[in-house]
């Protein structure tokens, strides 16, 4: 039973990374034509790549747009993560509803409201609705990741603390903001992540200067080539690198607690 | 005062107890945690609040620390009413059951915690966390995390942690609940001595009764959210108030009986086993359920002139024997003996105890039940 | 006291709140009125009626839109937990240390953007794709298979790669809260494998299937690039009809009645599971004693 068990769950893994494989190996393909067989190996389309300006104008967008998403969504989530898993309240089952509407209700949907609303408004699309719309999309995301850090502390901690002198915010700050920092790290990583992945609800409130998801869209639809497969293996190892910086991190520090003797 | 109160302990310095509580209570929803407790704490002195899972012990420990809120009654440490205190700033530590320390920062970090929160001088923190670590002998570990840490040596930082700050009262939950038998028993010995070195005031929450005869100056025993007799240990043990207290506190045999006569604190009870005379519980009065209360080792065998019982069963305790017996209307005795019992289970035998060891309690186990 | 507790919990939950209210709810309650309204060449009429949702009701392309998007959604739901319970088991009780790593793993072929996915399914999938090529090669077909992609199947496969994590992240909670010593337990009473199986594992993981499961469905339903991308004919939804309407299709009333019909609809069926889990074995079994 349990080597099937085994072989079930590597066959899933393999699975959930063939297209990732895939996209990896023909970006060093030396062809133009994304098909088999394989015409040898070059660096040439990252060549392209990393010295496309346009691309790197996307990219600094991307970090302009995430970067502050990032933090937003992580401070709100973790008033959220601190509210709901600290405090019994009224309402706290429609502020829960409330938090997870914007997961539940489809991007485009969503999109499209945000839409009619800045038509109405007269605001302009930029930056700054890029920002808000993205956090209000990972809000959810950031939310779980910090509660569920959260919900494993330990209660008698923060009333020892009372216990010992410290004031609601002394313990906030002594106590609980230290304990919760892998939380908080991995909710930014993630939101950063989200944020730079994001593509649907970003291409509708999206101005002039498009980060690099939309960029990236726009050409995929006029041709498909190996730069682009350059491209995209070049931002899934930017993203797993950030993704190994957090749990790297992570993992320091929980090796750091348990201190070396 | 409720039924079966001894005189309160000696006062504090001030001519009046460090803590006093009247009609304490705490309800949450339905469920009534404490109905209505009075008690006082005096300024030193080692004071166990005893009684089984739910009589709200721990309650009454959470609503003196700050924890929780009193739903009504009156709580006052030096004559100043503490219900409207939030807990940091009332001048008393917890001993948290599992410890809390604070898994981030190092064993001497913990034990200053309070001391920096009050912006203390580095050199004054560190002589003073110095001293209370020596107090528990946890000085060599100061650099250690909580991790690192076995559970008694966890339970020893958390003590210095609590100490340190000199509160007016300590407060232990159940420290001692997770250790195993022999640690246990060691310390329980350090803690009674820490308390007699620190010559203050420990409440300590337990549901073991040999812990807590181990331990106190003064016991509290309660019950389903009440009170059911304050008193010394010795006091507890051999002049209970009712028949839940000696049963609790254990080793009793309880006959119940109706009461035929009360006079100066002494009464007269008819049983199963006949009618018998022996001072009482305060609240023993005609009319009411009362029993006989009679300690294992009160009981013996002797060759003529007793109760005829037959032996139920045997059981052997190391430096004792505990025998059952039972008698003709189905009355179980328990006996404690020093040496081998004389008859095997089955066998007859003939019981009796010294008359003035006997003690008559208010109530039935039946009742108590 | 009590007034530091409340101001606490109004400083953390208020803005929090706002910012939904004023940025989630607030359009959405603006859309909501647009569906009242009709347009007018290129104008629009803010005139009240049913007439959009009139026509959404009555019209077959509509509803079959509609009705598509649930049966994908529940189609793709059932698939990917189907395939996601033993991966969710395995984490949770074989995973020891490595668990979070397993779980981040995951997740990262998430991060890579919708459209790189899609690209990258392109390729394994088209006639001169990954798949094609290795049947060829181990002699199973002698021509490629077009239906591969561009077809209902590429859709799904695709789909239920997107979103097969989530239903993992909530099967691997229920598996994780799920005592062992249960199973140890039914073992001890008798119960072979199978019957420890559907008597204790299964009732007690269905609120991780249901709270999966409406994920799934959800972001399903919401998903337009997969299909369009890899659908071919077959690659039109609800939710690109939507975003046509908005886009060169001037309606915008009529797609805001579309859009509240489904969000109606999602609704009622996130009410339906919550109303279930709510009544399930287990979170019966999690709320009684104590």
């Amino acid at each position: 039973m349990r080597p099937l068990l085994n072989a079930w769950v590597c066959t899933i893994y393999a699975f959930m990374y063939l297209p990732v494989a895939v996209i990896a190996l023909f970006s060093f393909n030396n062809s133009e034509m994304i098909a088999f067989p394989l015409q040898g190996a070059t660096l040439s389309w990252y060549g392209q790549v990393l010295g496309d300006a346009r691309l790197l104008g996307g990219l600094g967008m991307t970090f302009l747009i995430a970067i502050p998403t990032a933090v937003l969504a992580t401070i709100l989530g973790g008033a959220s993560a601190l509210a709901l898993t600290r405090y019994r309240f009224r309402g706290k089952a429609a502020f829960v509803a409330l938090l997870f509407l914007p997961f539940a209700v489809p991007k485009v949907i969503l999109a499209v409201s945000w839409l009619l609303v800045l038509a109405e408004l007269g605001v302009a699309k930029g930056l700054a609705t890029m920002v808000v719309a993205q956090t209000i999309v990972i809000l959810p995301f950031t939310t779980m990741v910090i509660a569920s850090v959260l919900v494993r502390l330990d209660r008698a901690l923060e009333e020892a603390a009372a216990d010992l002198g410290a004031t609601t915010l002394q313990t906030f700050a002594r106590v609980l903001l230290p304990l919760a920092r892998n939380g908080l790290i991995a909710a930014f990583f993630v939101a950063f992540v989200l944020s730079a992945s994001e593509y649907v609800v970003t291409s509708f409130v999206s101005g002039r200067n498009q980060p690099l998801s939309i960029l990236v869209a726009s050409d995929f639809r006029f041709h498909l080539s190996p730069t682009l497969d350059a491209l995209a293996t070049l931002l899934v190892v930017a993203n797993l690198a950030i993704v190994a910086a957090s749990e790297l991190i992570r993992w320091r520090a929980r090796g750091r607690a348990v201190g070396r003797t | 005062m409720a039924p079966g109160d001894l005189p309160v302990p000696a006062e504090g310095a001030g001519g009046r107890p460090l803590l006093r509580a009247a009609g304490l209570s705490k309800t949450y929803g339905a469920v009534q945690a404490v109905r209505g407790v009075d008690f006082t704490l005096p300024a030193q002195g080692y004071v166990t609040l005893l009684g089984p899972s739910g009589c709200g012990k721990t309650t009454i420990l959470r609503l003196i620390g700050g924890f929780e809120r009193a739903s009504s009654g009156l709580l006052e440490l030096d004559g100043v009413s503490l219900l409207d205190v939030p807990a940091n700033r009332r001048p008393i530590n917890t001993v948290f059951q599992s410890y809390a320390l604070f898994p981030h920062l190092s064993v001497e970090q913990n034990v200053a915690f309070g001391l920096t929160l009050r912006r203390r001088g580095r050199a004054q923190i560190a002589e003073r966390v110095g001293r209370a670590l020596a107090m528990v002998q946890m000085l060599p570990m100061r650099d250690r995390r909580p991790r690192q840490l076995s559970g008694g040596q966890q339970q020893r930082v958390a003590l210095a942690r609590a100490i340190v700050n000199e509160p007016r009262l300590l407060l232990l939950d159940e420290p001692l609940s997770a250790l195993d038998q022999r640690l246990r028993k060691d310390m329980q010995v350090e803690l009674k001595d820490l308390q007699r070195r620190l010559n203050m005031a420990f409440l300590h929450v337990t549901h073991d009764q040999e812990e807590a005869f181990a331990l106190s100056d003064w016991i509290v025993v309660m019950r389903d959210g009440r009170i059911e007799q304050q008193g010394t240990p010795v006091a507890v043990y051999h002049q209970p108030a009712s028949a839940y207290v000696a049963d609790f506190i254990g080793g009793a045999n309880l006959l119940a009986g109706q009461v035929v006569e009360v006079r100066d604190g002494r009464a007269t009870l008819a049983t199963a086993l006949g009618i018998f005379e022996a001072g009482c519980a305060p609240t023993v009065a005609l009319g009411r359920p009362a029993s006989l209360c009679l300690r294992a080792e009160h009981v013996r065998p002797v060759a003529a002139g007793g109760i005829e019982a037959r032996v139920a069963h045997v059981v052997f305790k190391g430096a004792e024997w505990l025998v059952a017996v039972e008698t003709e209307d189905g009355s179980r005795l328990h006996m404690l003996l020093r040496h081998q019992p004389p008859a095997p289970p089955g066998a007859m035998l003939q019981v009796t105890f010294d008359p003035d060891a006997a003690w008559i309690v208010d109530g039935t186990i039946q009742a108590a039940a | 006291m009590e007034r530091t507790r409340r101001l606490v919990i109004a400083a953390l939950t208020w803005p929090v709140a706002a910012a939904l209210l004023a940025f989630c709810v607030a359009p959405l309650l603006v859309l909501f009125a647009y569906s009242f309204f009709r347009v007018d060449f290129v104008t629009i009429v803010p005139d009240p009626s049913l007439a959009n949702y009139i026509r959404v009701a009555s019209s077959p392309t509509y509803r079959g839109l509609i009705l598509r998007a649930i049966e994908s959604g529940l189609l793709v739901a059932a698939i990917s937990a189907v395939i996601g319970y033993p991966v969710a088991f395995f984490i949770a009780k074989r995973g020891r240390n490595a668990k979070s790593a397993l779980l981040t793993l995951l997740l990262i072929p998430l991060y890579t953007g919708d459209l790189v996915r899609i690209f990258a399914w392109r390729v394994v999938l088209g006639a001169q794709g990954v798949l094609n090529s290795f049947l060829l090669w181990t002699g199973l077909i002698r021509e490629p298979v077009r239906a591969l992609l561009f077809s209902p199947f590429a859709t799904h496969v695709v789909l239920t790669y997107n979103y097969l994590p989530f239903m993992v992240m909530g099967l691997w909670l229920a598996f994780e809260a799920l005592d062992d010593r249960l199973i140890e337990a039914a073992m001890d009473l008798g119960a072979g494998a199978v019957a420890r199986f559907v008597r204790v594992v299964l009732p007690l993981t269905v609120p991780g299937l249901l709270a999966g499961g409406l994920m799934v469905f959800v972001l399903v339903v919401g998903d337009y690039l997969t299909p369009q991308l890899l659908g071919g004919s077959s690659g039109i939804t609800v939710i690109s009809a939507i975003n046509d309407l908005f886009g060169t299709a001037f309606d915008w009333p009529l797609g805001s009645a579309i859009a509240w019909t489904l969000l109606g609809l999602l609704g009622l069926m996130g009410a339906a599971a919550a109303a279930a889990m709510v009544r399930s074995a287990a979170a019966r079994a999690m709320t009684a004693g104590g």
